[in-house]
């Protein structure tokens, strides 16, 4: 079983995640730029975080075995922070790098004007970089913030198939169904989405666009719920090749319409040097 | 331009690898790709998984001398990323401020395979290394875009300035970068910055950032000027690190001890009679 985990804030796990990740059939990631837990207060924080997902943490997860690659964004809820707006200004330097796969998470916090601002904006830098967008909907008066989200996204001239709208459920699966643009579940422990529902929803309304990941971060979450997702799809009657589309193929074809997605030269010519590239376990 | 020697040539064995076999510390076996490539095929999950408590680090090249850069550029003959390259050497005189964006584009432009003509480079730093060598900047100028390109770039961007500085006028004013990336723990950064770039670290500096390389698994091969540089206080550091790898009784990583072993043979009176 191969897994590409397409949400997961890797910056908050620890090397044993990495690790049990691998051992459970992780071998790629998808880290989207989100806020902290706690508010950042300038500009310099977010560009030492994109540096940090551009260069530290691929570093790290690739001694364990795993693509990592990134979205990059200003998040909907610091977007309502004027010390932190001009990260707007920066980004377009940074879309540029070769692991950034999409222009994310952006979306609604509390679906304030400035969110309005900053989801659109980013919409269509999305546009102008080439990148798909990843859109996370909000956690209060999701219903309302999802509708929203798709009216933006369809006004922005991003096509629908270069979007991911993430965190459904079971009241806002069939309005994005119908939007045309992809479906994502975060499988939590026990909040915003569970295997056992997921796979209802699989039955329900089929695997085609049906995207899963952990969005495993610093709060209560788990990255090998990916991995127990696909066991209970295969538990629950689903076959192989079902499990790997929603767990490696669908999050693929999402990400690959950046032409950035390149899982085959993961291979340096300088990787292996002569036996000799052991590393030697830190300071 | 810089023109010296290369020190350590990949083609010859220095005179401290005692064993041309395959140096591995125990534990430490299989290396990342080969698990992607498994991941890819559909078979990862039965695959042998490459965690083991020492992880493979994805270094680097030996340490290849500083290469003019028409060498560079004409390792491109006939290469697919020749003419997109050409192009942008062409324009980047005439307008030095778009090296960022071209800069952060050559991976994908020319892509990150070998280049045969020049052994120890890929098309990605070989390309990015002749963009900074097309800026002609004056000095100042350049340092402070060098910085820059420096300053925004991703990992696989900060290596190919690191291995261009001596390519460049005044590099040593650009120590400072060498100074970050011996600061980090990644490993291919650092084995850049003991490259022929670590020319312009003075000797304190240099001397940490070789016992960075023992520890964070950056083979000393790639440490240009070594039996040059290699003084007493370094032979004291590796000593101390010897014993405390022995108290431990860990593994002593076999190039260190070589190292250590001739740094002490050099250092002894000659006994005669």
């Amino acid at each position: 079983m191969r897994i590409f985990d397409p949400h997961v804030h890797m910056t908050s796990r620890t090397t044993d995640d990495y690790r049990r990740m691998f051992e459970a059939g992780v071998r790629a990631v998808v880290e989207p730029a989100f806020w902290l837990g706690q508010p950042r207060t300038s500009v310099g924080s977010f560009t030492d975080y994109f540096d940090s997902l551009l260069g530290w943490e691929p570093y790290r997860a690739s001694l364990y075995g795993i693509r990592h690659y990134c979205a990059l964004a200003l998040n909907p809820k610091e977007a309502n922070d004027p010390r932190c707006r001009d990260v707007l200004n920066v980004l377009p330097r940074f879309l540029e790098k070769d692991n950034v796969v999409a222009v994310g998470e952006i979306g609604y916090d509390s679906v304030t004007p400035e969110e309005d601002t900053a989801f659109a904006a980013q919409l269509a830098l999305a546009v102008e970089h080439g990148l798909p967008a990843l859109v996370h909907t909000p956690h209060r008066d999701k219903e309302g913030g999802t509708r929203r989200t798709l009216d933006v996204v369809a006004e922005s001239g991003i096509g629908p198939a270069r979007v991911l709208v993430d965190h459904l459920n079971e009241t806002t699966v069939e309005a994005v169904l119908e939007s045309g643009c992809w479906l994502g579940f975060s499988i939590y422990p026990d909040t915003k989405m569970t295997a056992d529902r997921l796979v209802g929803l699989l039955r329900r309304y089929g695997t085609e666009r049906m995207i899963v990941n952990s969005a495993a971060d610093w709060g209560h979450s788990d990255p090998l719920l990916t991995h127990a997702t696909a066991r209970a799809m295969l538990d629950a009657g689903f076959g192989a090749d079902d499990v790997d589309q929603v767990m490696w193929r669908n999050p693929v074809e999402f990400y690959s319409q950046s032409g950035r997605l390149d899982l085959g030269a993961h291979q340096a010519p300088d990787q292996d040097f002569a036996g000799n590239s052991v590393r030697r376990g830190g300071s | 331009m810089v023109t010296t020697p290369m020190p350590h040539g990949a083609e010859s064995v220095p005179w401290w690898v005692t064993d041309p076999s395959p140096r591995q510390v125990a534990g430490a076996a299989v290396s990342t790709p080969e698990a992607l490539a498994g991941a890819e095929a559909g078979s990862g999950a039965g695959a042998a998984p490459p965690v083991t408590p020492e992880p493979v680090s994805p270094v680097a090249q030996p340490a290849a001398a500083p290469l003019p850069a028409p060498a560079l550029r004409a390792a491109f003959a006939g290469h697919p990323g020749e003419p997109w390259l050409a192009s942008v050497l062409d324009a980047l005189p005439g307008e030095p401020a778009l090296v960022g964006v071209l800069f952060a584009a050559a991976a994908r432009r020319c892509g990150r395979g070998a280049l045969p003509a020049v052994p120890g480079w890929c098309a990605d730093e070989a390309a990015r290394v002749l963009l900074l060598d097309a800026l002609g900047l004056p000095e100042a100028g350049a340092v402070s875009l060098v910085r820059e390109v420096y300053r925004f770039g991703d990992a696989a961007e900060k290596r190919a300035v690191l291995r261009a500085l001596p390519l460049l006028p005044r590099f040593d004013a650009a120590v400072e970068l060498l100074h970050d990336a011996v600061r980090t723990n990644d490993a291919r950064l650092l084995a850049a910055a003991v490259g022929p770039a670590a020319r312009a670290l003075g000797q304190d500096m240099w001397r940490q950032a070789v016992l960075k390389c023992v520890f964070v698994g950056v083979p000393l091969l790639l440490v240009a000027d070594l039996d040059h540089r290699a003084d007493a206080v370094l032979e004291r550091m590796l000593a101390g690190f010897v014993r405390e790898r022995r108290a431990a009784r860990r593994p002593v990583p076999q190039d260190a001890a070589a190292l250590l072993r001739h740094l002490e043979d050099k250092s002894r009176p000659e006994e005669k009679n």
